[in-house]
């Protein structure tokens, strides 16, 4: 952890910008937003910011038998963390201790120190200790809160994946395939529409049930395929990459629409 | 369940005593039979040399003829008949409170039944508001259109306006009712709009309901659908069925198994709507 920290130098926004464009997600941020570099001996690998910001992720696969998941969509709230390319940078000013005062803080040193602080509880939490991503232009993650400081950790890869966990709410999705916890239960889905659905009070779909391991693993593993930075679930990506393709066996679904 | 056995068991030891009776009965008609018959067998005629008078031509074979018995055998069938329809229903009482019993290499099932008839009256509570509420948002060709499109997968907004001919506020009014039914989905990031499974579901549910009525009308002599149908070309091929004159043996094959299928077809709860 002693690694990450925060540049001492603050910015400020003065245009609203995606920070995160992805075919699945972005995040958006307002002009106001008080921002500093992240970084990883002292090379930049995100930035921490604070300040209004939206965001909107589709953590939604099209199957062949309809689209499963849903559409989340909310504001941010308190300090942001956020490791990828930047271009904020384009649109911002260096900050100054007017800005910092308008969010409360009564100096740059004050918004660094602060950010440090929740840079440094995000990590003691996550047990992350290096950030890296392979492809940082395409690759990205955020950790923060949202306005009524739920949690919500979002990483996406270059191919399409997305992993989204937001309150009691958790999203794994490819472009065809999808596990998702949310009030409905556990969702797996193949990008053929066989689902095993698993509910307080039982579990629909068995049928698929004996091939569910290399579904959930593909689905896991090929969204993780490049997101280094996380690093506790390493395994299941080499293991994904093993038994890639391995979903594509489920081809008996009888739901010919001609 | 051990009533019934008990029950079963009662039937089978009144069984046994009748068949006892009617065995004993049977052994009285064979003594008598024998009885009668014994002058028959003493009426021999003599040894050549003994006799005196030259022996008489023999007399013909009398033919063999049934002693007169009294057995009431009508009364006798029909008591078991009643028993037999007894313990019958005796063990169906008994296989429909088990439901399912396993015998090796016999199968008692009703559940399918049971489901079946249990789902047919589930879904013949369905109050006229609950299927309107799935139904209306459907109740445009546009709508259907929409649904149909968006099968291929994501499309924006333009996508569905080229599609449709329908623009705007025009278009909007079509997409909403869909969303709000949840038969369409929007992605917030890029405006996609994509079909869910509910939707696809909907949508084939009115193919389906389509296709049984317009058979249903052409069956009753009304089409009153304007052009060539499914149902059409369906009516049309059993009509040639019947036409041709094919072996018959191989057509009455070919025409059962079609109207096997039709048959299948025409039963909702056959259909496979696994989920």
């Amino acid at each position: 952890m002693e690694n990450l920290t925060c540049e001492k130098t603050a910015r400020v926004t003065t245009r609203e910008q995606n920070i995160i464009s992805h075919e699945k997600a972005y995040v958006r941020v307002e002009p106001g937003v008080l921002w500093a570099y992240i970084h990883d001996n002292g090379e930049r690998v995100g930035i921490a910011f604070l300040g209004p910001a939206r965001f909107a992720v589709d953590a939604i696969a099209e199957t062949d038998e309809g689209a499963i998941g849903e559409s989340v969509t909310g504001a941010l709230g308190g300090v942001q963390l956020y490791f990828g390319e930047s271009n904020l940078d384009k649109v911002s000013r260096p900050a100054e201790t007017s800005d910092t005062n308008t969010s409360g803080y009564e100096d740059i040193r004050a918004l660094i120190d602060d950010l440090n602080s929740v840079l440094e509880e995000c990590c003691r939490e996550s047990q992350i200790d290096k950030v890296h991503l392979d492809d940082p232009d395409k690759e990205y993650m955020l950790i923060g809160r949202d306005t009524n400081q739920e949690r919500i950790i979002l990483a996406l890869s270059r191919d399409g994946g997305l992993i989204l966990t937001h309150d009691k709410r958790v999203y794994v999705v490819k472009k065809d395939n999808i596990v998702s916890l949310s009030d409905e239960g556990v969702i797996v889905a193949d990008k053929h529409g066989e689902r095993v659905v698993l509910r307080s009070d039982g579990i629909d779909s068995l049928r698929i049930l004996e091939r569910i391991e290399p579904i959930v693993t593909h689905s896991i593993g090929s969204v993780m395929r490049g997101l280094g930075a996380l690093k506790s679930i390493r395994s299941m990506k080499y293991g994904a990459g093993r038994l890639a393709g391995a979903a594509d066996n489920v081809d008996d679904f009888d739901w010919k629409d001609e | 369940m051990t009533e019934h056995i008990d029950e079963i068991k009662k039937e089978l030891e009144e069984a046994r005593k009748l068949k006892e009776e009617l065995r004993k009965e049977l052994e009285e008609v064979r003594r008598q039979k024998v009885h009668r018959s014994r002058p028959e067998r003493r009426f021999r005629p003599e040894e050549p040399g003994r006799g005196r008078k030259p022996p008489r031509p023999r007399k013909p074979p009398r033919a063999f003829r049934l002693p007169d018995i009294e057995v009431d055998l009508e009364a006798f069938t029909d008591s078991l008949d009643d028993m037999m329809e007894q313990i019958g229903q005796t063990i169906e009482a008994s296989v429909k409170e088990i439901g399912d019993i396993r015998i090796p290499g016999v199968r008692v099932s009703d559940t399918k039944k049971r489901r079946r008839s249990k789902r047919r009256a589930d879904y013949q509570k369905i109050g006229p508001e609950r299927v309107a509420r799935i139904v209306a948002p459907l109740g445009s060709e546009e709508r259907l259109k929409i649904l149909d499109f968006l099968k291929t997968g994501g499309k924006s907004f333009n996508d569905i306006e080229n599609y449709t001919g329908k623009t705007g506020s025009s278009l909007t009014h079509h997409l909403n009712p869909l969303i709000e039914a949840g038969y369409v989905m929007k992605g917030e990031v890029r405006g996609m709009y994509y079909v869910t499974v509910e939707g696809r579901l909907a949508y084939r549910l009115a193919q389906w309901l389509t296709h049984r009525v317009e058979n249903q009308k052409m069956r009753n002599g009304r089409n009153e659908s304007g052009g060539s149908t499914d149902a059409d070309d369906h009516v049309d091929q059993e009509v040639t069925v019947v036409v041709e004159d094919e072996p018959p043996v191989e057509s009455d094959s070919r025409q059962a198994d079609r109207l096997g299928e039709a048959r299948a077809d025409d039963e909702l709860d056959d259909m496979d709507w696994e989920d």
